[in-house]
């Protein structure tokens, strides 16, 4: 007779669930937190640990795997792996240059902005790697000090990344796993994103972008500088700006017809995939796909498949309802005192630990507390709280995000590290300072 | 047959003090992609290599991208078609630097005994030259140079 493939099986040595599993859970914080091992790996441990020791079934545990974040993911990814092909981020950044009369503070500006922008449609790891060396060359070339720049593009990366449902991993979790669309997220964080980054241009320009200055052959060398030699390939570039149009068009109106952001994601990276193949031998087909294959982040993929299952067998046990509990009776059951405290909370603990794994813990923690709030439409402030404390938090420190550490590594290699201290002496004030714009925001908006 | 019996024997050198101005004559002179850098006492230091030289024309970020490929890249420069005045007063800049800022301690080197087949490894892994150091006194024995290579191949019996 075959096995009830669905039951969990028999948990080892009678331990007891609930605490078996936060003992995972723990564990598995801990060591992603220690970085001593790839975060990928320590995260399918702890899901197929859960599932050793019957917590959970494997069945129970493949479904808890969002698969709808994970195909926007990686959709989104195939994508971007053959657009920046074309040279159209390196465009823009010497386009925004030139633009700025090569004046050094106007560049900061510009390159804020872009930054900003691109990181709400794309990976914010992605967009560092495409804005940041053609940051350096600028500023190598404008003999200014890249640091302000690079702070500057991390803030706004991180920032940008915040306003919409693709732009950064926490908001793409909280999308799908709570079924929020992209035109919800554009309503309630773009405008308060927009305030945010202007803030913070701002800033950083009288922090830094006011005192640089750069010699008139130096501005000249910028004015050189010829922006449409920048796009390798007019064909491509094209193809890919039509495919992402496509799918930022999927993302605003394909959900009124029951149509999933992952699977706007995998038809523009599909399509993309055949406009960039066609027409070439099957051989050449081949290399072409494996290449933009191995551009997908598998790391990132993986970690978020094992922490799906991790934190679905610690939901599964219960914990997390027990938890929203107690910090529902924390708060006094008051929803402003909640959602502050869930803003602030975030923001906090983003800086110093990875925002993935505390968001995909805090959403079912969330979900847990709707009766207290008046079901699910209460939550709503909770979700933008999460949101924001999330994606800003990860600013306060050079380990609060992914990007902050790409920015970092570029910066070293270039010969310009940005050591912890420093950067934390400036970020993590300018992180508090873009949070309380953001308590602001949802007091006045959501907690009359 | 060993490294030995294919190297060139007493190549064209460096010394630590020699600027780069006059290595990149010597590059020119003797029509090589790159020149082992030894002591007086011809112990090995490392190679002054084109790659090293044509990096410190580049900006630094893109210089910098063969030590961690994976990083971000430029697809290409072809936006900085006017850069032939950069890259002469960069060159200018560093003409009276010793070479020996510019050494790579890095180029894995061979021993007179080692295989040929280590020699053909290591041009094909893209080393046009590969020094050969005495493991005893480390000092350098000779170069193989892809043309040695695929000449004694060729032609031994």
């Amino acid at each position: 007779m075959e096995p009830d493939a669905a039951a969990p099986i028999h948990l080892l040595f009678g331990l007891n669930p609930m605490w078996t599993a936060t003992a995972v859970l723990v564990a598995t914080y801990a060591v992603i937190m220690s970085e001593k091992v790839n975060r990928a790996i320590v995260a399918l441990l702890g899901a197929t640990l859960l599932i050793l020791l019957g917590i959970m079934s494997q069945e129970a545990a493949v479904r808890g795997v969002d698969f709808n974040t994970i195909g926007l993911l990686i959709g989104m990814m195939v994508i971007v792996a053959i657009t920046k092909r074309c040279g159209v981020f390196q465009f823009l950044a010497i386009w925004a240059a030139r633009r700025a009369r090569a004046n050094p503070a106007g560049i900061m500006i510009m390159l804020q902005i872009i930054t900003a922008v691109v990181s709400a449609f794309l990976d914010n790891v992605t967009t560092v790697l495409l804005v940041v060396p053609v940051t350096m060359v600028i500023t190598e070339e404008l003999g200014v000090s890249p640091y302000p720049f690079l702070v500057s593009q991390v803030f706004a990366s991180n920032i940008g990344g915040t306003a919409t449902l693709i732009g950064d991993p926490p908001n793409i979790l909280i999308g799908s796993l709570v079924g929020l669309t992209f035109n919800q997220f554009i309503l309630n964080l773009t405008p308060v994103i927009i305030v945010i980054q202007a803030t913070a241009c701002l800033l950083f320009h009288l922090l830094w972008g006011r005192r640089l200055h750069a010699t008139e052959q130096a501005r000249a060398r910028i004015m050189r500088f010829d922006a449409g030699a920048a796009i390798s390939d007019r064909r491509l570039l094209v193809q890919s700006l039509s495919v992402i149009a496509i799918v930022i068009a999927g993302f605003v109106f394909a959900h009124s017809f029951g149509i999933q952001p992952a699977t706007t994601a995998l038809f523009g990276a599909a399509l993309l995939m055949l406009l960039y193949c066609f027409g070439q031998p099957a051989e050449e087909q081949s290399e072409r796909v494996q290449s933009i294959f191995n551009e997908v982040e598998w790391i990132t993929i993986f970690f978020f498949v094992g922490l799906f299952i991790v934190v679905g067998g610690v939901e599964e046990t219960g914990l997390l309802k027990l938890a929203a509990e107690k910090l529902v009776a924390a708060t006094g059951g008051n929803l402003g005192t909640t959602t502050i405290a869930i803003l602030w909370s975030s923001a906090v603990l983003s800086a110093v630990i990875d925002n993935i794994p505390f968001v995909a813990t805090m959403i079912p923690l969330i979900h847990n507390m709707a009766p207290s709030f008046g079901g699910p439409e209460g939550l709503m402030p909770l979700w933008w709280a999460l949101s924001l404390g999330a994606c800003l938090g990860g600013n306060g420190t050079l380990v609060g995000a992914s990007a902050n550490l790409t920015v970092a590594g570029l910066a070293e290699r270039a010969g310009q590290p940005i050591r912890f201290v420093p950067y934390m002496k400036i970020a993590f004030p300018t992180m508090l300072a873009t949070v309380a714009i953001a308590n602001v925001y949802l007091v006045l908006r959501y907690l009359p | 047959m060993s490294c030995k019996a294919i190297m060139t024997v007493d190549p064209p050198v460096l010394y630590p003090t020699d600027t780069v101005g006059e290595a990149v004559d010597r590059l020119l002179d003797e029509r090589v992609l790159a020149l082992p850098v030894i002591e007086r006492d011809r112990r090995y230091i490392g190679m002054f290599a084109k790659s090293r030289l044509f990096g410190l024309l580049l900006p630094a970020v893109v210089a910098s991208e063969s030590t961690v490929p994976s990083m971000g890249t430029i697809p290409d420069l072809d936006f900085l078609r006017e850069y032939l005045p950069e890259m002469q007063e960069r060159l200018r800049a560093i003409a009276d630097h010793p070479v020996s800022r510019y050494v790579d301690k890095t180029v894995p080197v061979l021993h007179p005994d080692s295989p040929v087949v280590a020699a053909v490894l290591q041009v094909f892994r893209t080393r046009n030259f590969v020094p050969v150091v005495d493991p005893q006194t480390g000092r350098l024995a000779g170069l193989i140079s892809t043309w040695d290579t695929i000449a004694k191949i060729r032609t031994a019996s």
